[in-house]
């Protein structure tokens, strides 16, 4: 299920936030019920779109839940060994199970055309949330094993936090040690309530209203394809997707934090205002905060870190970058994207730190901007050619600049990319500061509960589908 | 320390600073958002279903039936998710409603539709596929050559896109039809080619020679062509006076349905028949005979403009008392079915077919039916994703 849905909305989350807090905080006023009632809503979300993956879920859970008790007990005996083969036993098990489901055909296609091997992809669907939720129980065993939390002993508490609705299918990564005491002990009440509420509803407008407008404008350059793509359509075509995966993603964590509030929980953050980033690594402070924060201290820091010779830090990065990448998805594009940053990355920290310092701020704005849009080219893009062939359009390897096509997207959709130009950069926060305190208040009033209704519109309309057997 | 604390609250809640002002309001429109939310709910689950969307024309999705395959498979949630969207209250106002918007804020093509000025809405021009034409018109010549004692014309007709420019949405990306209808003209050898594209710019109001809300021509362009193709043709028009008579005023075609605009309404006429001439018309693989070619059920239904000839068909034979032994074969798309009464006065049998429905062998019924003149008619973006030619005739 996604919050966007009808499912969702008319029926799932207002039946599940009554049964909360009638049965859960109103009746009971016990956290196990308000726990339970979570937990069976969170697997009705995910088995409604994974009917037969839940099972590879739950067994994930048991496996994990079991280890991570077998783990705390040897090294309260000090059988350091043991924990470790323990440890090493379910990393194992929980990137095979990641590996298997999401890059199995990956390998094996690649395989079968490097070697000319007549193999056959096995052609698995991948398993929602399998890279959000393996991440999170990962999170729980390493910091077990190294001695920062202790196990949970109810296996239906940490069921729950591996399953746990609002965050399960895309973040945001949630870690074990954030959230450990709110599973036990969480107040419910009307800030975090209001606060959620308002957040959920910011999400889902950057979803339903700008993610899925902007994302069909870039679906449509896209599809015309690159032989006669002027310049003008490239770019409007990548500066729309640069807003789509942003509003999509970004309004899918406000969504998950909100719903988080709603049910009394407090997620991290897990996006910054990233496209005002002055420079690459500015930029990976503000984007996907929560994945980066895992790679850093899961990956990362055990690797040494920056605290190593050069050479050393390079391979360091490059190892992260690289399983950023392939984390983002089973094609060989996004290793190349992640590499893409990897060596950004490098360049910025040891060649151009210098040269950086004295360029105008606006100026770095833009270099960064056009790199990362660059970037999202070699994410989107259904094949590595086709993304090299999109980038030589964007630098002038193009029949035109500008030519009738780039410019009816450009006058049509303006406002559209006004609005999420404004929307992107912090201009709402900035505008609604000009306004005395007082008014700002009024505005959040009306605000929200606009947004909500335009929502159910855009929801709505988006499944308008006309039968027109008339049409010839 | 404690008491401090709250005293300083209390202070602030007295003087009721702007922060604890933000967070009464931000609570009020949770409230707000929690009431819409719980009331959209209750009513969509007591609200009545719907069986049928006029505008949309197609069944919408009634309650899933529930089993445990369909639940296994997922076909038990996605039937779930059609009915809540399908069925969700007053679906057909918020539709119009985002159309509204997006036209608003500057959107001008919706679903394939440019959104024209002055509620005129365009089908978008098809593009000329070099490999697919090839195909086209190689069965054509083909054809042609093996029927060298036929006459044989050719007619394909711009859209609006080409006509009514002055209509259409600036800086509209379209293609230039007149050259890609002689980029036709020329693939084919042996076929007389008529040009409609001529006439039909010269006309005085362009816009009158399309529906402003379906992809068809209007009876005024039927006109034009009909003079234009009786020339070619070497027909008499003069021999049937016909007048064009109104017979709905609230027509609202494919490009209506399509973008999901419902604000302007389309005439259709009809011309009146022969005063001289008797016909009856056979749809020979429906065994159904009629003596009208004009269908007044369908100005009861959504698809008014199928009034001519009830709809498209794989083959009508309209068999006339007209003086002479001219067989015509007419090979078509739906633009020719306004335009084909019109020639019945001029034929003893007229033969239309319709290769996207049609399935037999042609070549059959040129040889028994002996015909005598062949007139392909088109309009160019059918002609231009047309697949069935080339399956049907090579």
């Amino acid at each position: 299920m996604v919050f966007s849905s009808a499912t969702f909305l008319i029926v799932f989350l207002p039946l599940t936030m009554a049964l909360y807090y009638l049965l859960g905080v109103k009746i009971t006023k016990s956290m196990a019920v308000k726990n339970l009632i979570l937990l069976v809503a969170s697997l009705i979300f995910y088995a409604w779109g994974e009917p037969v993956y839940i099972i590879l879920m739950l067994l994930s859970i048991f496996f994990n839940f079991i280890v991570g008790k077998d783990i705390e007990q040897a090294q309260k005996r000090k059988n350091k060994k043991k924990a470790k083969s323990l440890f090493i036993f379910a990393i194992i098990f929980n990137i095979g199970v990641l590996g298997f489901f999401k890059y199995a055909n990956l390998f094996i296609s690649t395989f079968a055309g490097i070697t000319g091997l007549g193999l056959r992809p096995l052609n698995l669907p991948l398993p929602v949330g399998i890279s959000f939720y393996t991440f999170q129980i990962m999170s729980y065993i390493i910091d077990l094993y190294n001695g920062n939390i202790k196990a949970q002993k109810k296996l239906f508490v940490f069921a729950l936090y591996v399953s746990l609705f609002p965050q399960l299918i895309a973040g945001p990564i949630v870690k074990y040690k954030d959230i450990e005491d709110q599973l036990m002990n969480r107040k419910e009440n009307w800030g975090s309530y209001s606060k959620g509420m308002n957040r959920f509803i910011i999400g889902l407008s950057k979803k339903l209203i700008l993610a899925n407008t902007l994302g069909s404008i870039y679906a449509s350059v896209q599809a015309a394809g690159t032989d006669n793509m002027s310049v003008l359509t490239a770019w409007i075509g990548i500066i729309c997707y640069t807003l789509q995966i942003y509003f999509d993603f970004s309004g899918y964590s406000d969504m998950a934090i909100g719903l988080g509030g709603v049910f009394g929980f407090e997620f991290c953050e897990n996006f910054n205002y990233p496209y005002i980033a002055v420079s690459i690594t500015d930029f990976w402070r503000r984007w996907h905060m929560s994945l980066s924060s895992w790679f850093r201290d899961y990956v990362y820091i055990p690797l040494g870190g920056n605290r190593c010779k050069v050479p050393r830090v390079i391979f360091n990065l490059m190892v992260v970058w690289l399983l950023t990448g392939f984390w983002h998805g089973a094609a060989w594009n996004f290793v190349l994207w992640g590499i893409y940053y990897g060596i950004l990355l490098i360049l910025e920290k040891y060649i151009l730190d210098n040269l950086v310092k004295r360029i105008p701020k606006i100026l770095r704005w833009l270099v960064t901007m056009i790199c990362v849009m660059v970037g999202w080219v070699l994410f989107s893009a259904p094949s590595i050619g086709e993304a090299f062939r999109y980038i030589g359009v964007m630098f002038g390897r193009a029949s035109a600049f500008a030519d009738s096509t780039g410019s009816f997207l450009l006058t049509t959709n303006f406002a559209l990319l006004l609005i999420g130009f404004a929307c992107a950069l912090p201009a709402y926060s900035f505008l609604i500061g000009l306004l005395s305190p007082k008014k700002r208040s009024r505005v959040i009033l009306a605000l929200t509960p606009l947004l909500f209704v335009l929502c159910i519109v855009f929801m709505i309309s988006e499944t308008y589908n006309p039968f027109l057997y008339f049409r010839f | 320390m404690e008491k401090k604390k709250v005293n300083n609250k209390n202070i602030k809640s007295r003087k009721k600073s702007p922060k604890k002002d933000y967070f009464v309001y931000e609570c009020l429109s949770a409230l707000i958002v929690t009431v819409i939310l719980f009331a959209v709910s209750f009513l969509s689950l007591i609200g009545k279903d719907r069986e049928y969307s006029e505008n949309e024309n197609r069944y919408l999705t009634t309650k899933p039936q529930f089993s445990w395959s369909s639940l296994m498979d997922g076909k038990f949630m996605d039937d779930a998710e059609a009915y809540l969207s399908d069925q969700f209250l007053l679906r057909d106002k918020l539709v119009s409603l985002r159309t509204n918007i997006d036209v608003f804020f500057g959107k001008r093509d919706i679903n394939d539709v440019y959104i024209g000025k002055k509620h005129f809405l365009f089908e978008k021009p098809a593009e000329l596929n070099e490999a697919r034409l090839k195909k086209t018109t190689d069965a054509m010549n083909n054809l042609r050559a093996n029927n060298q004692r036929i006459n044989t014309y050719i007619a394909i007709a711009p859209n609006s896109t080409e006509i009514v420019k002055d209509y259409l949405p600036s800086n509209a990306p379209v293609t230039n039809q007149t050259e890609q209808i002689n980029k036709i003209y020329q693939s084919l050898s042996g076929y007389t080619p008529i040009d409609l594209c001529g006439p039909l710019k010269k006309a005085q109001d362009p816009q009158e020679l399309y529906y402003k809300t379906d992809h068809h021509w209007t009876s005024k362009a039927v006109d034009i062509a009909y003079a234009e193709i009786a020339r070619g043709m070497g027909l008499d028009p003069a021999a049937y006076q016909y007048q064009n008579l109104p017979v709905t005023g609230s027509f609202q075609g494919t490009l209506s349905s399509s973008a999901g605009i419902f604000s302007a309404k389309d005439t259709i006429s009809i011309p009146t028949s022969p005063s001289d001439v008797m016909y009856r018309v056979t749809y020979v693989e429906e065994e159904r005979v009629t003596t009208s070619v004009f269908d007044q059920q369908k100005l009861n239904t959504k698809s008014k403009y199928e009034v001519f000839f009830g709809g498209n068909y794989p083959e009508v034979v309209i068999e006339s008392s007209a003086p002479n032994e001219k067989v015509l074969m007419v090979v078509k798309d739906s633009y020719a079915n306004s335009l084909i009464p019109l020639l019945i006065p001029h034929y003893k049998k007229i033969i239309v077919i319709d290769p996207r429905y049609y399935n037999g062998n042609i070549q059959d019924i040129i040889d028994t039916e002996s015909v005598t003149d062949m007139l392909w008619l088109y309009n160019a973006n059918t002609f231009l994703n047309d697949t069935s030619i080339a399956g049907k005739f090579s």
